[in-house]
């Protein structure tokens, strides 16, 4: 996708479209964290491409990028061998969206772009991260439960909606490696969730695989 | 603070026997200490003590404008991307039909540590800190699960609003931050009382209102007992322990923040630390989360109802 970069990955979800570059390891730059510790570090930069939105987003960096940059930092972090990685060496991992439907949804193929994109620059990773979000709709007849995995904007800004969460899973491990949740819900309908967003991260994790070992010549995959 | 293997490989090992280094097993909380109107000058304030942690948090209520006044003038050249954020918000909901989504007040929360708090943290770290920590108790308040009846901080619709500050100081630390911080902020806000705001219509035109603040008479923040408080599960070995010390923070490899408020509801749940964490334990962080929670919840509002019957230990206190 990116040529210059080490390792790029690009996704389409629906609407959404994310691509994501990877470059490094590479020398840490003096303004990344401590300079008293020598260990690797992993830098995410989240941004919504200003045409993404219906409205249109600036240039720097909204609190709500910065969020979703540190959610992408949490949920990839556990996936990097970080001791396969050169001392004072860094990582730089670069999301835009460039059409997004609903925040948490495009953080979600945020996440799973990304970690395609670390794979392809050759970074250790203990599992791929694939990402996946829910909202909480109050259910109708034909709906039997409250929580709607991957809702577009329309779903996750709906007025009834209760809540929405991210989660950031390590199938081949069992592992979950970034969870947030936001809104009020009872505690029956968190475990659900928890549970109905974990198989979807699973059954996207072949299809990801399967991207990687045909090296991205631009596989739809379902 | 630096811990040898073999201090991480006893407090492991210990956290998965069910015994922690002071004698706790792995649910169990600390016990706190709060006082509540200590500050003069602020309309709600808390002070809580949990071993050495030390928190202190004062709510200012000052009458603000709904669109923050600058945008109102269109200066392009002195608005931060936060500002247009704000404008972007207000405008998307104002686009949604008028109906009155804008007429809310607003939370404004800052936390500062003190450089006392940890000592072995650089000035950048500790602002880093600080940032998460505002941001945390930001996010909650003004977030759909933060509990507070926003809508009635609204003085007159799409002009002016009760603006609430929320500045909380943490003088010292001893473990885990978030959970402290939350608990105090909470009984800071239950505490609060703004005084009242009688509105007059003084022309025809539908915006032609006045404000007029009583002296006297005081109201309490609608919605404060319904705010959330924070039980922060720490994955220990292969365990979860709550309210750890900071000998036991730093051998956690993952931790989860629950959000509880009083019916039991969640209201957040965020993944922190660097390493992964089974499903299983996402779960069980969750229900047993909610279950102390609920715990605290009805601990602190016991302690705050009991609170002006006892005798008041003031600022100084040990």
């Amino acid at each position: 996708m990116v040529p210059a970069a080490n390792g790029s990955a690009f996704m389409e979800a629906g609407k959404i479209k994310v691509m994501a570059a990877v470059y490094g390891p590479r020398q840490r730059p003096a303004s990344a964290g401590s300079t008293s510790s020598s260990s690797p570090v992993l830098l995410c930069d989240f941004k919504f491409a200003p045409f993404a939105s219906p409205s249109r987003r600036g240039y720097l960096k909204d609190s709500s990028e910065r969020a979703a940059s540190l959610s992408l930092l949490r949920a990839l972090e556990p996936a990097v061998r970080y001791e396969a990685l050169p001392e004072r060496s860094a990582v730089d991992v670069f999301v835009t969206v460039l059409e997004e439907d609903g925040v948490q949804a495009s953080v979600a193929s945020a996440i799973t772009c990304a970690s395609v994109a670390l794979a392809d620059a050759g970074i250790e990773l203990y599992d791929l991260v694939i990402g996946c979000s829910a909202a909480f709709l109050p259910s109708s007849p034909d709906t039997p439960t409250n929580v709607l995995l991957d809702p577009t904007v329309v779903e996750s800004t709906h007025p009834s909606c209760t809540g929405s969460l991210i989660m950031a899973a390590m199938p081949s491990l069992a592992e979950v490696a970034h969870f947030e949740l936001d809104g009020s819900v009872s505690g029956e309908e968190v475990g659900e969730s928890i549970d109905l967003a974990l198989d979807a991260c699973a059954s996207l994790h072949g299809a990801v695989k399967a991207v990687i070992a045909g090296s991205g010549s631009g596989d739809t995959v379902s | 603070m630096l811990l040898s293997p073999a201090e991480i490989d006893y407090i492991t090992k210990s956290c998965d026997r069910n015994i922690r280094t002071d004698g706790r097993s792995r649910l169990d909380l600390r016990p706190f200490l709060i006082e509540t109107g200590l500050l003069a000058q602020a309309n709600g304030s808390c002070r809580l003590r949990v071993d050495a942690t030390d928190v202190v948090v004062g709510v200012k209520a000052e009458i603000g404008s709904i669109v923050p006044e600058r945008f109102e003038e269109g200066a392009e050249g002195d608005r931060d991307e936060d500002d247009a954020e704000v404008v972007r918000d207000v405008q998307a909901q104002t686009e949604d039909g008028g109906d009155g989504a804008t007429d809310r007040g607003r939370v404004v929360c800052s936390v500062d540590c003190a450089p006392s708090a940890a000592p072995y943290l650089s000035p950048l770290a500790l602002q880093s800190l600080s940032a998460e920590l505002s941001q945390s108790v930001s996010r909650l308040l003004n977030g759909p699960g933060g509990g507070l009846d926003l809508k009635s901080l609204c003085i007159i619709p799409r002009r002016t609003c009760w603006v609430l500050y929320v500045d909380a100081m943490i003088l010292d630390s001893s473990g885990h931050l978030l959970d402290p911080l939350h608990l105090a902020v909470r009984a800071a806000l239950l505490t609060t009382q703004i005084p009242l705001v009688t509105v007059q219509r003084v022309g025809t035109g539908a915006l032609d209102l006045d404000y007029d603040v009583s002296a006297d008479r005081t109201v309490p923040v609608n919605g404060a007992i319904g705010v959330p408080v924070t039980v922060t599960l720490h994955r220990v070995g292969t365990r979860l322990i709550a309210d750890p010390t900071a000998q036991e923070e730093r051998c956690a490899t993952a931790r989860v923040t629950v959000h509880v408020d009083g019916k039991g509801r969640v209201c957040g749940v965020k993944k922190g630390g660097k390493g992964g964490l089974e499903a299983g334990l996402v779960k069980e962080a969750v229900r047993e989360g909610r279950r102390v929670g609920l715990d605290v919840v009805k601990g602190l509002d016991k302690v705050l109802e009991e609170e002006g019957k006892g005798q008041r230990v003031g600022f100084f206190a040990a």
